[in-house]
């Protein structure tokens, strides 16, 4: 079996067990859309400040929910020690990050299909400045965010304290993206606001590739022990 | 054979560092002229500078030690890895408070988010704190160890990216070198190269200090490993 079948199967694997029962994927939608109503009542926006806020305020809601995912895909495959299985199959470990990372790169493209729309809703934004950007943001943020966090989420699962030390991991880490996406949605939600976006781009392109290709490579430490 | 060859430059190397420390000290305090306009504060900068050399020496060090940890399951680059780090930490640690201690008065506040130096070296701080928090909390010899060295291979590659992010901002950081060469006079510039290679032998030392109190603690497990099987 080459390594993409395998890496499908995992993905399939995960998603169809994420499906049947859902409620990982409901509790991340409702989360991300609870903090979108949450953030906006407590900053009692107005235009001008929307103008500085809101591009953070179109991402906490994503991330967070991205972090309960990441916590929860390990929890599932240490029940009945389905990761051992995993382990004694004649899978390439390469192949099975990268179907975690498609599998929970999934689930938040569905949290961002709901949570944008709903902030542009609530917040009763203008039409953003560029909507092509403003994908290919979500597209390499989700990405790069998710790829760190499955990697870390796996690495922190043998701790004590893995609630704790993955964001503790993670956060630090992951400062280039969270400046590049906020960076970059400024510059797609608002007409007035000038900025080059090439080096930010290129930044979140080599942060992307950068950080799925050595997982792939250090996967295999990572679950030896 | 290395261990050897430590053991026996133990000493001569701390006589060399004291040494080098009070030359850097008497450098520093009486050597340099004071700067005209920060006045006595800015003497802080022979040993902020120097310090946060140390530190990035020092996860430079975690990096190539994990690397090479993970190649060739030798516990010995595991403890000069978890040296270099807990080292890099404290003078880490020192770099933000001496800056602080120094922006209050020249800046007129003790922390600005707009210079790219002071929110990377923030963000260098806190990899770091997490790579001694995984070491911590991760059960299992072997593990923590290999967990270890696969964070500290991220962290530090993530470290140029961070750089380069934070950078593409405004800075307010004082530039003393640029590509038009050494803005100070000549005593200072001196000072504060000598400082940097000072530092640097201070830093050799405490590493090697450290990496053989991690090799005696290990070594204390075994024996006491062996007398509760017995």
């Amino acid at each position: 079996m080459n390594f993409y079948k395998q890496t499908f199967l995992i993905l399939k694997r995960d998603l169809t067990l994420e499906f049947r029962q859902k409620s990982l994927l409901f509790s991340m939608i409702i989360f991300a859309l609870m903090l979108q109503v949450f953030l906006n009542i407590a900053f009692d926006t107005d235009m001008e400040a929307m103008q500085k806020l809101g591009a953070g305020i179109l991402w906490i809601p994503i991330l967070l929910s991205a972090m309960l995912g990441f916590n929860r895909i390990v929890a599932m495959d240490k029940e009945n020690s389905v990761l051992t299985g995993l382990l004694v199959s004649p899978l390439d470990k390469g192949a099975l990050y990268l179907g975690k990372f498609l599998g929970n790169l999934v689930l938040i493209f569905i949290v961002i299909c709901i949570s944008v729309p709903a902030f542009f809703l609530f917040v009763q934004q203008p039409y953003p400045n560029s909507l092509g950007l403003l994908i290919a943001v979500l597209i390499l943020g989700s990405w790069g965010f998710v790829a760190m966090g499955v990697f870390l989420a796996t690495l922190a699962q043998s701790s004590r304290i893995t609630e704790l030390l993955l964001p503790v991991m993670l956060f630090p880490l992951s400062v280039p993206l969270f400046l590049g996406i906020v960076q970059l949605t400024e510059v797609a939600l608002y007409p007035s606001i000038e900025m080059s976006q090439n080096v930010w781009l290129i930044l979140l392109a080599s942060y992307d590739i950068l950080f799925t290709i050595i997982p792939l490579f250090l996967f295999d430490y990572l679950l030896e022990v | 054979m290395v261990n050897r060859l430590l053991e026996i430059s133990k000493i001569p190397l701390t006589l060399i560092t004291a040494i080098v420390i009070i030359i850097q000290l008497y450098m520093a305090f009486y050597y340099a002229q004071t700067e005209k306009y920060m006045g006595e504060i800015q003497k802080i900068m022979y040993f902020h500078v120097p310090s946060a050399f140390v530190a990035f020496v020092a996860f430079a060090i975690v990096f190539i030690g994990g690397v090479l940890y993970l190649y060739t399951k030798n516990k010995q680059w595991d403890y000069l890895a978890v040296s270099a780090a807990e080292i890099g930490v404290l003078f880490a640690t020192f770099v933000l408070v001496t800056g602080s201690l120094w922006a209050k008065p020249v800046w007129n506040a003790w922390w600005v988010w707009e210079d790219p130096r002071l929110v990377t070296s923030l963000i260098l701080w806190f990899m770091y704190i997490a790579y001694l928090f995984i070491r911590a909390s991760v059960q299992g010899e072997e593990r923590h160890r290999k967990f270890a060295a696969i964070f500290g291979i991220i962290a530090f590659l993530d470290v140029p990216l961070v750089y380069f992010s934070v950078k593409w901002w405004r800075t307010i950081h004082p530039k003393v070198i640029d590509e038009q060469g050494v803005h100070m006079p000549v005593e200072m510039a001196q000072t504060l190269f000598f400082s940097i290679i000072a530092f640097q032998f201070l830093f050799f030392t405490l590493l090697i200090y450290r990496f053989f109190l991690e090799r005696q603690k290990e070594k204390i497990k075994e024996i006491k490993n062996i007398e509760l099987k017995r």
